[in-house]
């Protein structure tokens, strides 16, 4: 019969918490997602919306999508392989979700019939749809 | 041979499809951002409230994390003093949520209101009934803590409970920058 594991042995020994990960590491998650996040209103706040912003916004979400996944899911290169391959296919698949309906939903409303002043316009011009 | 050792890495499973189930009503949302049906737009939003419920959760995100190492060290009395502070923040969450919630359909801005209000009320509405859930949880491990303190059994749901809080303030990220910040 073996010893029975003490917490720290049980948490890790389940993938719940490496040994490595102490509080220094939910400090660093703590103040990097703190300033992240203050930083994204200010530029949203004081900054017009502009292409350029929006995608720095969207950078600094997934910069946080990342602090957060390291500092407090634990995620790194020691994490094993089912949790990491999981993880990976369920980002492939968000992504082709979120991309998919935004591409395909713009394109039929791009080809939806125009409202009644859009197709005055067109019989009058003639022009083709 | 470890009891239950497959538990953490179904829970995890279950997250992953959670994960997928927001991604498809941010979809949703993206899609129907522009159909308000000459109801309100993006403008009704008060993106200083949503800094606070941000700031809030992810206060509660840090001292949840900070349950768990304490109760890997061993100290029962620290770890629930945390887990007291996570749910009393969770709590401040939700409430302030519902009245966000309250105030858009006492204007007349309710779910029924638009294809835009129907889609912000399904996100924002599925995180906060998450995190409902995650505080029902937490009141019960509390309890469990106090009467049997740590054992194999409480530091596991311990540690899937704080997993299911981390989760919850990573959507929450991008509820906060698509909703919030791009409405401005």
């Amino acid at each position: 019969m073996n010893k029975p594991l003490n917490n720290a042995e049980y948490l890790e020994e389940i993938g719940a918490l490496p040994r490595s990960a102490g509080v220094t590491a939910y400090v660093i998650g703590f103040i990097g997602s703190l300033l992240i996040t203050l930083g994204a209103y200010t530029l949203a706040t004081h900054h017009a919306l502009t292409t350029v912003n929006i995608i720095l916004l969207g950078i600094l979400a997934l910069l946080q999508f990342a602090v957060q996944c390291i500092f407090f899911l634990h995620l790194g290169p020691h994490t094993d392989r089912p949790r990491a391959a999981t993880f990976a296919i369920s980002l492939v698949v968000v992504l082709i979700l979120i991309v998919g309906s935004i591409v395909i939903m713009q394109n039929l409303n791009g080809r939806m019939m125009p409202d009644a002043a859009h197709m005055q316009h067109y019989m009058e011009e003639g022009d083709a749809f | 041979m470890i009891e239950h050792k497959d538990n953490f890495f179904g829970f995890w499973l279950y997250l992953m499809t959670d994960l997928v189930l927001f991604a498809s009503l941010f979809a949703v949302y993206a899609v129907f951002r522009g159909s308000t049906f000459g109801g309100p737009g993006t403008e009704i939003f008060n993106t200083s409230f949503a800094l606070m419920e941000t700031l809030i959760l992810l206060v509660s995100s840090f001292t949840c994390g900070i349950a768990l190492l304490l109760a890997r060290a061993g100290n029962r009395g620290g770890s629930i003093a945390f887990l007291i502070t996570t749910l009393a923040l969770g709590a401040a969450f939700v409430y302030f949520e519902l009245s966000e919630f309250a105030s858009f359909i006492a204007e007349g801005n309710g779910p029924s209101r638009s294809g835009f209000l129907s889609s912000y009320f399904t996100l924002v509405g599925t995180h906060g009934f998450h995190v409902t859930v995650g505080l029902v949880w937490m009141l019960a491990l509390i309890i469990a803590l106090i009467r049997r303190g740590f054992t194999h059994s409480t530091l596991r749901k311990l540690a899937l409970l704080t997993l299911f809080w981390h989760f919850l303030d990573l959507v929450w990220i991008f509820i906060f920058t698509i909703v919030y910040l791009f409405g401005i």
